[in-house]
């Protein structure tokens, strides 16, 4: 057990120096006497930092790097089996059965296209997707190809595949905006619309009209056949068609943006009037709202003034407000004020 | 020549896992820091408790400790807490009389010409003259006199502006002076 003498301390750094009254005290105070902290109390202590020491986590470098490895090679995994997913629904697509491919002019269409029964509108999404003329007899051969091949060129097929997917979607909202976001019927009736059944599909599906907003033909997800022009096909369909996975392959994680897809003319309109009251109140419920309302607060030299709890409180107060850098400020403060305090996990990162 | 390590230095080792390094830091502050909680709460079982407190503090803090103050006032900085803390406590259970006023109330007055005060009487009525400081004062007046510390170093301890740092000081000066009569 380490034992201390109870020795005059080395003097401190001159960090202001005393007056010559303050030394007289000074030497007086010294002079005073004065107990020292027993010989258990220390051991207590320095045997708590040495348990600190030894049950702290040590960083293992070895252990870290399997673990960033071993991470590293999933997520590689992952992201090949979803292109793989991918490029396999593309090519799902190209081998649907002609009832399922009437002429339509979403990007999930003009993969279809490229079938003989494909009356095709969609040229772009064809030499995207590297297919040879629909009518063409070395389709087959050339398909046969591409699936030999597709494990070599995964990445660089998965990618024109998305690319013409993209493009496919581009042709298809220059003639029908999506059955989600419609578009406001000035500017439909402006374009080379699909046929007027389809219309009144969409129409019904989603009447609720939004703003043609420039985000809305990569929100929109990309089925093939909510938009096809022989209602009664699609309607009698059993199941969604293949490309329907890779919509929601691309689907956004809020309901906002995925309440397109329920609009299709397949579900019944309450469906599609249930999910535009979802979203209404999705939208009303935002932050945004909170944000407007909140109170001002106080300033931030205030903070110091209240107990350690209830300056925890206001900095969250603060965050709340989106006041992040009042809420960094006084954050910092109060850990220069309370420096063994621990600082919440929740406001960590205002520390970074 | 080997330079002894800065206390900034031995916290920061501490912080990295060596212990060492923490028992050079408690060797050099264990004194003044338990001779500085005993000044103000005039308890030794009182005292022994904030002392471990403060240094339980120490430990949990060592990997959030950043020299950008001495340590010697980020150590207070933490008795400071702890004292303050016992105040508001007292206060909420209403504030006992000091017993260094009434200690004092019974002391003959040492202003009085005959009166030769002795070096033991003089400790005594330093004693008494501490005891009798309000908190915040005594705080100052103690960080200042026995830790030597700045006055901005005092505001940073006590979180309250320098110039309220010097008038806390001056006002204990006052008293102190009127008590031992220089």
């Amino acid at each position: 057990m380490t034992r201390f003498t109870d020795r005059q301390p080395p003097p401190l750094p001159p960090s202001g120096p005393l007056d010559e009254e303050e030394r007289a005290l000074a030497r007086a105070l010294r002079g005073l006497p004065s107990a020292t902290p027993p010989p258990e109390l220390d051991a207590r202590i320095l045997g708590a930092s040495r348990r600190a020491i030894a049950l702290a986590p040590k960083p293992h470098p070895h252990r870290r790097g399997w673990v960033w490895g071993l991470s590293s090679a999933a997520a590689a995994v992952l992201a090949v089996g979803v292109l793989l997913k991918m490029h396999m629904q593309g090519r799902d697509a190209v081998i649907a059965p002609p009832s399922a491919a009437p002429a339509t002019t979403q990007p999930a269409a003009a993969e279809l296209a490229t079938t003989p029964a494909g009356t095709n509108n969609a040229a772009t999404a064809d030499a995207a997707l590297e297919q040879p003329a629909a009518a063409d007899g070395e389709s087959k051969a050339t398909e046969a190809r591409a699936s030999r091949t597709a494990a070599e060129t995964l990445a660089r097929a998965t990618q024109e595949a998305v690319k013409a997917r993209r493009d496919g979607m581009a042709a298809a909202n220059s003639a029908v905006p999506p059955t989600g976001r419609i578009a406001p019927p000035g500017a439909a009736s402006g374009r080379a619309g699909p046929p007027p059944a389809a219309l009144a599909t969409a129409s019904n599906a989603a009447p609720q009209p939004f703003p043609a907003a420039p985000t809305a033909a990569q929100a929109a997800p990309p089925p093939a056949a909510p938009v096809v022009t022989d209602q009664s096909t699609y309607i009698s369909m059993p199941a969604p068609p293949p490309s329907a996975a890779a919509a929601k392959a691309e689907s956004h994680p809020t309901p906002i943006e995925s309440s397109p897809q329920p609009a299709r003319a397949k579900e019944p309109e309450q469906a599609a009037h249930k999910d535009d009251t979802a979203r209404e109140h999705v939208e009303v419920a935002g932050s945004r709202i909170t944000r407007v309302e909140s109170a001002p607060l106080p300033m931030l030299a205030d903070d110091a003034q209240l107990p350690p709890t209830q300056w925890i409180e206001r900095i969250r107060a603060r965050v709340n407000a989106a006041d992040r850098e009042g809420a960094r400020e006084s954050l910092r403060r109060f850990a220069a004020r309370y420096p063994d305090a621990e600082i919440p996990a929740d406001l960590a990162p205002l520390r970074k | 020549m080997q330079t002894e390590p800065t206390d900034e230095a031995l916290m920061l080792a501490y912080g990295r896992g060596d212990a060492s390094a923490f028992e050079s830091l408690y060797g050099k502050h264990r004194a003044p820091l338990f001779r500085y909680l005993l000044r103000h709460v005039r308890q030794q079982a009182l005292a022994e408790e904030f002392f471990q407190d403060v240094w339980s503090g120490v430990i949990r803090a060592r990997d959030r400790y950043k020299p950008e103050a001495r340590f010697t006032t980020w150590l207070y900085q933490i008795a400071s807490n702890r004292l303050t803390d016992h105040w508001r406590a007292q206060q909420r259970h209403g504030t006992p009389v000091e017993d260094g006023e009434e200690r004092a109330a019974r002391e003959p007055d040492p202003s009085t010409p005959d009166h030769q005060l002795s070096k033991f009487e003089q400790q005594r009525q330093l004693q008494l003259a501490l005891e009798e400081l309000p908190p915040e004062q005594r705080e100052v007046l103690l960080l200042r006199l026995e830790q030597e510390l700045s006055l901005e170093e005092i505001a940073q301890v006590t979180g309250v502006g320098r110039e309220t740092v010097k008038s806390r000081l001056r006002y204990a000066m006052d008293k102190l002076r009127a008590r031992l009569g220089t």
